[in-house]
């Protein structure tokens, strides 16, 4: 979607919107229940529903059927009703995000599936934005737009700027950022899907915990992800969710790590490179620790982990990326490109015995290596 | 939420509000380092180390001319929230590629990938070359090539790039035509 598109649309809304916005309580939406066609809330759908038609050519989506159906399926386990309703779009970025339209689209960033540790984690997240859908939160926070300021205007304002893939539910996200008591009405109600669901809700404040961790870790910590700059308060919200998950009777005790694992496995190699691409190296070596800890260690992570001392190149960065890449190769699953990153590694140091050494496996581990004869090359200038 | 930015369109702007001048088809100094010949005639803008050239418009196709890059330089920038990578002299051709690539993906562009990375002659000089692919915002898909070389610890490059249906093709020969003029200075 341009970014033109993309502003007329929502100020096209606002002003569809502004002429007949109504007033009265919200109940939460039935399943199946559609707006009826006069009111302000199917002007909302109907803008959302043209912003879903730019998302799904956007190149962006996730479009892998095993992957989209693990989510679906954990979806559709929170509550079985609304599974119909609700439309997932998985959408790649490094960031940790989700998003619920009033019209039933779900953007889950790959960001929050790398980052959850087992299904109970993810349904934790989709448990609570299913919540913001159930409860009409979107409608609320409308209605309480309208009372205060000029919709058409506010609109204007707050797209202006934005352009490309996306800018829709952007812009939507950066007016419909729900209350403090429509979160905690989510965490509830998310928690209590979660419970009754079978996942063991205990696991929704770790989450939360993780990523207080990796903010204090950032190295831009002034720098809000997105996910905090829209949900605050985290530390609150975390020990509130660690104590509600105590208070529920915990019928709840799936916790699905191995199944979580096995399903992202195929993706997780992108996925990390995509936040490795940030450049935020703090919060980079907490994630991946994270990771190591709950026991998914492999020699993928121990890879990523030499790449993000070779990127950063600080201090004793250089030697701790050697031993990160030899304690990958010792790992079994390491990628063939673990020996190429060492092999650059011990050239830079001077060690050109190692680096050949390294080089030449990453030739025999990698028949058709892309740079095979850029790597040839470097053999030769070494000798 | 980031902001992704189609990566062409993006670069196109580099420079604020510089008008674009028109380039005729003879030898052109690229930031007082090397030469090329361009057999038509091209729009560009220029900014303190690259310059961009297009034909139809920079948001279908464009060939970049870096020169002189040095240590912390990047490739471009896209707002202060997005860090983007810089550029080392120390490194490797391996490690340019990922520079671009990596700066292209922090620019908005998916599915970025760098390719055929291999030894090739800047003008007289040994450097390398790989090809270059992504999606932009829109999910439209762009090629493109690349070749440089690092001299006196400065980084000079050639990006060309273009949308993979019809746009690149249609000037890939005479931009490849283009870089066997490339003399170094």
């Amino acid at each position: 979607m341009t970014s033109a598109r993309a502003t007329s649309l929502l100020a096209a809304a606002a002003l569809f919107v502004a002429s007949c916005a109504q007033t009265g309580n919200i109940q939460k939406i039935e399943p199946g229940e559609r707006p009826t066609i006069e009111s302000d809330e199917a002007g909302l759908w109907m803008q959302m529903d043209r912003v879903e038609e730019d998302l799904q050519t956007s190149g962006k989506v996730v479009t892998d059927p095993d992957l989209n159906a693990y989510v679906r399926e954990i979806l559709c386990q929170l509550d079985t009703s609304y599974c119909a309703d609700v439309r997932t779009y998985i959408v790649r970025n490094a960031d940790f995000n989700a998003s619920m339209a009033p019209n039933g689209v779900m953007i889950v960033w790959t960001g929050i599936i790398l980052r959850a540790q087992n299904e109970a984690q993810l349904a934790s997240v989709l448990g609570h934005e299913l919540a913001h859908y159930i409860d009409r939160h979107s409608l609320k926070r409308w209605r309480e737009i309208r009372s205060t300021t000029d919709a058409a205007v506010f609109f204007t304002f707050a797209t202006g700027g934005i352009v490309g893939i996306l800018a829709g539910f952007a812009a939507y996200d950066s007016i419909m950022s729900f209350s403090r008591d429509m979160e905690r009405e989510a965490d509830t109600r998310g928690l209590t899907m979660m419970r009754e669901s079978g996942f063991d809700p205990r696991e929704s404040a770790k989450i939360w915990q993780q990523l207080i961790e990796e903010r204090d870790a950032s190295d831009e910590p002034e720098k809000k992800s997105a996910f905090f700059s829209t949900h605050p308060a985290a530390k609150e919200r975390s020990e509130t969710l660690a104590k509600l998950a105590e208070e529920t009777d915990n019928t709840g005790t799936t916790i699905g790590r191995e199944r979580h694992a096995a399903v992202t496995a195929p993706f997780r190699r992108d996925w990390l490179l995509d936040e490795l691409r940030q450049r935020d190296y703090g919060r980079f070596e907490v994630l991946l620790n994270q990771l190591i800890e709950a026991g998914m260690e492999d020699g993928e992570l121990l890879f990523y982990r030499g790449e993000m001392h070779r990127l950063r190149g600080e201090d004793d960065d250089a030697e701790k990326a050697i031993a990160a890449y030899t304690a990958a190769t010792g790992s079994g699953n390491a990628p063939a490109e673990t020996y190429r990153s060492l092999g650059l590694m011990q050239w830079s140091a001077g060690r050109t015995t190692e680096a050949r050494a390294a080089f030449e496996t990453y030739l025999a581990a990698q028949q058709d290596a892309e740079d095979r004869a850029m790597i040839e090359h470097y053999l030769q200038q070494m000798q | 939420m980031k902001r992704p930015i189609a990566i062409l369109a993006m670069l196109a702007v580099l420079g604020g509000c510089a008008a674009y001048s028109l380039v005729d088809a003879k030898q052109q100094t690229i930031g007082g380092t090397y030469t090329v010949e361009p057999g038509i005639q091209w729009s560009k803008i220029t900014d303190d180390k690259v310059e961009v050239w297009t034909v139809d418009g920079a948001s279908l196709e464009a060939i970049r001319f870096y020169s002189g890059m040095e240590a912390g330089d990047r490739l471009f920038t896209v707002s202060k929230d997005v860090k983007l990578p810089t550029y080392d002299p120390a490194m490797k051709a391996s490690e340019v590629m990922e520079f671009v690539v990596d700066s292209i993906a922090r620019g908005g562009a998916g599915n970025v990938e760098g390719t055929a990375l291999r030894p090739a002659q800047f003008g007289t000089v040994p450097g390398f070359r790989f090809d270059l692919s992504y999606t932009s915002s829109d999910g439209l898909w762009f090629d493109g090539l690349a070749i440089g070389a690092t001299i006196d610890g400065k980084l000079h490059l050639i990006v060309y790039a273009g949308a993979r249906q019809h746009y690149f093709p249609k000037y890939r020969d005479e931009v490849e035509r283009m870089i066997g003029t490339i003399e170094t200075t």
